[in-house]
């Protein structure tokens, strides 16, 4: 399964929920479904976003898990 | 052409639906009688005049589940229409109504395929109702892949 790491880059970033909502240009809500692994999909423009705000790379916040 | 809009033709099926249940309830207390005289009426195809009681007895509860159904229909319609009218169209809930509904459907049909037997002209009504179930099953379909559909695309960030 994908699992998203959002909340392990947020916190290396030292960075809240607000602020990356503010910079990416999403929901406070939409991002909350990302963080808990409820998204079906990603944008790629929203990865964009995410990866510019959190300065990484997307291996950083997608990765590959075993079931 | 008359056109209304979308609230005002739910609230219009909402009313239509409401009256037929109260109908519905009405007849409930005449049920008896009219089944009576529906096997006393010649129609153009026969007569019933060599039905036994035990004929009438089996109309009158076939009657009686042929009502149960469309009562039944009727009922989760409304709950469908309530749904649509707060707006929680693509839902599995309403998805659910829509099956209820179908099989209730097909049931009418049974019920009506049974009175048959002493009522030629029932045969064709289970053949409407029959069909009816099937294109409820179709929409239930598309309902149901549209929901999934709206829930990808709800979780799409």
């Amino acid at each position: 399964m994908i699992v998203i790491n959002l909340d392990v880059m947020m916190a290396k970033r030292k960075m809240s929920l607000n602020e990356l909502s503010d910079k990416v240009g999403i929901t406070l809500a939409n991002l909350s479904i990302l963080k808990n692994n409820k998204a079906k999909a990603i944008r790629f423009s929203t990865l964009d976003a995410i990866c510019k705000a959190l300065d990484c790379k997307v291996e950083d916040i997608i990765a590959y898990e075993e079931d | 052409m008359l056109k209304i809009s979308t609230k005002r033709s739910t609230n219009l099926s909402l009313v239509i639906a409401f009256v037929f249940l109260a109908l519905c309830v009405a007849a409930v207390f005449f049920m008896p009688t009219v089944i009576d005289l529906l096997i006393d009426t010649p129609d153009n195809i026969g007569n019933r005049s060599d039905i036994t009681t035990g004929g009438r007895i089996f109309v009158h509860i076939v009657s009686y589940f042929l009502y149960a159904f469309i009562v039944s229909a009727d009922v989760f319609s409304i709950l469908l229409l309530l749904r649509i009218k707060k707006g929680l169209v693509f839902t599995k809930e309403s998805v659910a109504f829509i099956r209820y509904v179908a099989w209730s459907c097909f049931g009418i049909c049974l019920a009506f395929a049974l009175l048959g037997v002493y009522f030629q002209l029932a045969l064709i009504m289970s053949f409407i109702t029959l069909f009816l179930c099937l294109c409820l099953r179709v929409v239930k379909n598309v309902i149901d892949e549209a929901t999934e559909i709206k829930d990808e695309n709800d979780l799409t960030v």
